[in-house]
């Protein structure tokens, strides 16, 4: 199906130059934005203001000079589902890596129902048979069961 | 060539109606592809979120053995090429071929200036030894044991966009060779559209690098 | 709806002759067909693996193999299963050849790049075989880290090979979805198009917004191998369980690119064998496209024991359960329209019956596995194994089958033998229930997956799963030996013998000629539109429409 015929081509409506020159020089002053906001000092929001201004020379680019404000609103719904998806990809890695607990820290591991079933256990020996290794366990300290351990 | 509005310039494929239908699925091909450009970077860029994240003492310390200024320069150069491709096209809807030309030679000028920079940064870095995993022998830096976690994603981010300019400067001494050839007119002018949305990315990709990689403080 | 009459003239097959002809040839239907035997031959492949480590498992202390090479059995058959035969699959086969036709259209909408998707597919799996031949990787089908990054073996080369595979798999989705939004007939809104064109729209989503994370995962493998960056491996700084997002970012969404183009077939068999229309058109649309963004949301749900923090494995949980919620939708829309439907069990049908039944089993013990506390005690097991194989082979390849059935005369002008269809898929369902129900109660009495050698306990199950796999071998060798037979010998086909509604059907010749269509179609009725008698369809056999 490589067979093409030669027609007349679809009437053109060319944006102004001057359209392009200003989105170049915004562009240019964010890029000195970008550098000089590196004096302040924003603690832990320094990368959030880089993400930023980068998103917002990003959205020049991809609006004027890729042309997704003139053309097919679809476009722009396939490049928001891609970055949508990237949010997610960046976001709950992030969120596993921040609410793992650290190994020692016992409490943060302990799932807190078995709390009370581990009480349980110890407060009336003879309720249950006792789970190996739970006699070693000290009362008044928590044990750690991970998950993955049963 | 006669006047360009009485010919019969654009090249409509068989299983096409129109033109405008022919144009459009290219454009919304490539938007396509360049969705799948957006998630395989995307990963690195997780890897940096995480690793920072991780280790944010070590970016911190590390980044400053990149040269600001080098990324600031590859910055505005990168902006400036995608002025000219836009300024390419916007030729070629006009019928001036010569400024098609011109562009399009300006576009690869700044793609190789890039690479050139670039190259310099690499070979700076392996001179000092900084170099990903196994490889780093830097010892000035503290924590040499675990910086090499930095420069392993700064290689692979940049290194993975570098590679992406040099198809780029493929892809415009493409396209320049057909435009000299006269394949495009006002009629027709859709590779380039295509090979400018292409261009654009990698430079937005480059806009996020550059914060991320060189100015964290 | 205009009647053409089924010349023995010129068509897509005939029209040019010889290699190179299908070789440099840009039609979407000999691309779909050479899709077909590709995949084919590599299910035959993958399925011998399959049967050589069920044969290793006859005995609790076996040593059919050695452990080494049972390890590199379930790999390669994983491997070839997943990126060679399912993920292509019907998307790459029947949806290459009937896509456009059911759309009216002359062909997809880059039929350069659909070729090249079909050389880059011959390429991988190029690359697959040579690391097979020259020595296998025994890391799972998973490739974990940090295993895939010290194991010896031809590690590098297999990755390469998915790799490339995955460029197949991200060119034809994006050029199924240019070819729905763009190249419809005149009339053919979204709303009429056949439900099969959206299943296959969805799967496109995420074959190009998932698969290049599967990209970045296997280079950044194959860079820690041959560079000694970490960015998984421990030993180097990096983290194990960051490779598994990763993986399973791609891998979740993945098995929804296994799924929906079946239940896209399914949607086509279910009306056509009722002869009755659609029930509730518009909520399987939607489910589809549900499906496909809701697939983003649940990878955690494999990595439940991976030392993923628990508040995050939570949240997974509680989106696994929304994940169901769309097939379950579709399940009940396919069994409304069975309800009072003409329902007429030629061989497709059986095989759609299958899926509606094996397809609900494995659904549900998904729902189980995403029970998070249940999940800790199945994870690893032969739950999951039978979890999967019910979905995929159960659902996926039985309504794969199904759509060859059903879309054999129209591809290859030509019709099947019923009987010897029956007598296939019998033998498919029963062998394939055999092989894995049992596989259910093993995994939840605690037998592990990927396991060499187990515990005596177990013997009796392992035996009658291995039975069952050969009696399933043999079904799909009836099969296979059934399309052969009909290929060579079968009878001429009629153009519409199973009196189906959707464009194919009633405006194209069996096969179709080159170009399609005789006249563009412009389409004006409702879909699935049988009218307010459905009209029987016994004695389809070789007659006229």
């Amino acid at each position: 199906m490589s067979n093409t015929a030669m027609v007349k081509g679809p009437k053109v409506h060319p944006h102004s130059v001057w359209l392009y020159w200003g989105v170049f020089l915004a562009l240019i002053l964010l890029t000195v934005l970008t550098v000089a906001i590196t004096r302040h000092d924003f603690g832990k929001f320094n990368i959030v203001v880089a993400i930023l201004i980068a998103s917002l020379k990003a959205a020049l680019v991809a609006g004027f000079f890729m042309h997704l404000v003139f053309d097919n609103k679809f476009l722009a719904v396939v490049l928001s589902t891609s970055l949508v998806l990237l949010a997610l990809f960046i976001i709950f890695p992030i969120a596993d890596f921040a609410t793992r607990a650290d190994l020692d820290s016992v409490e943060t591991n302990f799932l807190p129902r078995d709390q009370r079933v581990y009480k349980y256990e110890l407060d009336h020996p003879d309720a249950l048979p006792l789970r190996p290794g739970l006699q070693e366990a000290q009362r008044d300290k928590l044990i750690f069961m991970g998950p993955g351990e049963h | 060539m006669a006047n360009v509005n009485d010919s019969a310039l654009f090249p409509l494929a068989d299983h096409y109606a129109k033109p405008e239908q022919q144009v459009e699925s290219g454009k919304l091909g490539m938007w396509l592809f360049l969705t799948t450009e957006i998630l395989l970077f995307g990963g690195l860029f997780v890897s940096y979120a995480c690793f920072n994240y991780l280790h944010m003492d070590i970016f911190k310390q590390a980044h400053q053995y990149l040269d600001w200024r080098l990324g600031a320069v590859n910055t505005v150069v990168l902006l400036f090429s995608s002025l000219t491709v836009v300024l390419s096209i916007h030729a070629a809807q006009q019928q001036r071929k010569a400024y098609v030309i011109i562009n399009l030679v300006l576009t690869i000028a700044c793609a190789i200036a890039f690479l050139v920079v670039k190259y310099f940064e690499y070979s700076q870095k392996f001179q000092a030894g900084l170099l990903p995993g196994v490889y780093f022998t830097n010892g000035t830096i503290s924590n040499p044991d675990e910086a090499h976690v930095f420069f392993g994603i700064y290689f692979l981010m940049t290194g993975l966009h570098g590679f992406h300019v040099l198809i780029g400067v493929a892809i415009f001494v493409w396209l320049l060779l057909r435009t000299i050839k006269g394949d495009f007119s006002s009629q027709y002018y859709a590779p380039l559209e295509l090979g400018g949305l292409y261009w654009h990315l990698v430079d937005v990709i480059w806009i996020f690098l550059f914060p991320l990689l060189y100015l964290i403080s | 709806m205009s009647a053409i009459s089924a010349t023995a003239g010129s068509n897509y097959l005939n029209e040019k002759k010889g290699l190179w002809s299908w070789a440099s040839t840009l039609d979407h239907k000999r691309i779909g067909v050479m899709y077909l035997f590709s995949i084919f031959f590599f299910f035959v492949l993958g399925g011998l693996f399959a049967l050589l480590l069920r044969t290793q498992l006859l005995w609790p202390a076996g040593n059919v193999v050695s452990a080494k090479t049972y390890n590199q059995l379930f790999t390669l058959h994983g491997a070839i299963m997943v990126f060679l035969v399912i993920v292509p699959g019907i998307a790459a086969s029947l949806g290459n050849f009937v896509l456009p036709l059911q759309l009216g259209a002359k062909d997809v909408a880059f039929p350069r790049l659909n070729l090249m998707s079909y050389y880059i597919y011959v390429i991988g799996a190029l690359f697959a075989v040579c690391s097979i031949i020259f020595g296998a990787i025994d890391t799972g089908w998973t490739f974990y880290a940090p295993y895939s990054i010290t194991a010896q073996g031809k590690v590098t080369l297999m990755l390469t090979a998915v790799f490339i595979l995955g460029f197949s798999s991200i060119f034809t989705g994006l050029n199924f979805i240019t070819t729905v939004h763009k190249l419809r007939a005149p009339g053919m809104t979204w709303f009429r198009m056949p439900l099969f064109v959206w299943g296959i729209y969805a799967t496109s989503i995420l074959q190009v917004m998932a698969t290049p994370v599967l990209a970045i995962t296997l280079s950044l493998i194959v860079v820690e191998r041959v560079l000694g960056v970490g960015i998984f491996n421990p030993a180097l700084g990096g983290d194990a369980v960051l490779f598994q997002h990763f993986f399973w970012f791609y891998s979740h969404p993945a098995v929804y690119i296994m799924i929906l183009p079946g239940m896209a077939v399914i949607s086509e068999l279910v009306t056509t064998f009722s002869q009755k229309k659609i029930f509730g058109y518009r909520m399987i649309a939607y489910s589809s496209i549900a499906i496909a963004l809701i697939s983003f949301l649940v990878w955690g749900h494999h990595m439940f024991t991976s030392g993923q923090s628990p508040l995050v494995s939570m949240l997974f949980s509680a989106l696994t359960f929304l994940v169901a919620i769309p097939s379950g939708i579709k399940i009940f829309n396919w069994l409304a329209t069975l309800f009072k439907g003409s329902i007429s069990l030629a061989t497709p049908m059986l095989y759609c019956l299958s899926f509606l039944f094996l397809f609900t089993i494995g659904g549900l013990t998904g729902v189980f596995l995403g029970v998070l506390t249940v999940d800790v005690h199945l994870h690893d097991t032969y739950f999951v194994v039978a979890h999967f194989h019910y979905v995929m082979v159960g659902g996926t390849f039985m309504a794969f089958v199904g759509g060859v059935y059903y879309w054999w005369p129209k591809m290859f002008g030509k019709m099947y033998n019923e009987k010897v269809g029956t007598l296939g898929a019998i033998l498919v369902f029963l062998g394939f229930n055999l092989t894995f129900f049992v596989q259910f109660y093993m995994g939840s009495q605690g037998m592990p997956r990927r396991y060499y050698n187990y515990l005596e306990q177990f013997q009796t199950l392992h035996q009658v799963s291995t039975f069952g796999s050969y009696l399933l071998g043999l079904g799909f060798l009836v099969v296979l030996i059934n399309w052969i037979h009909a290929l060579v010998a079968g009878k001429p086909a009629p153009v519409n013998p199973f009196h189906a509604t959707t464009l194919e059907w009633t405006h194209t010749q069996s096969p179709p000629i080159t170009h399609n269509f005789e006249v563009q179609p412009i389409y004006r009725h409702e879909p699935y539109d049988y009218g307010d008698e459905p009209h029987s369809i016994h004695g389809f056999q070789g007659q006229k429409a």
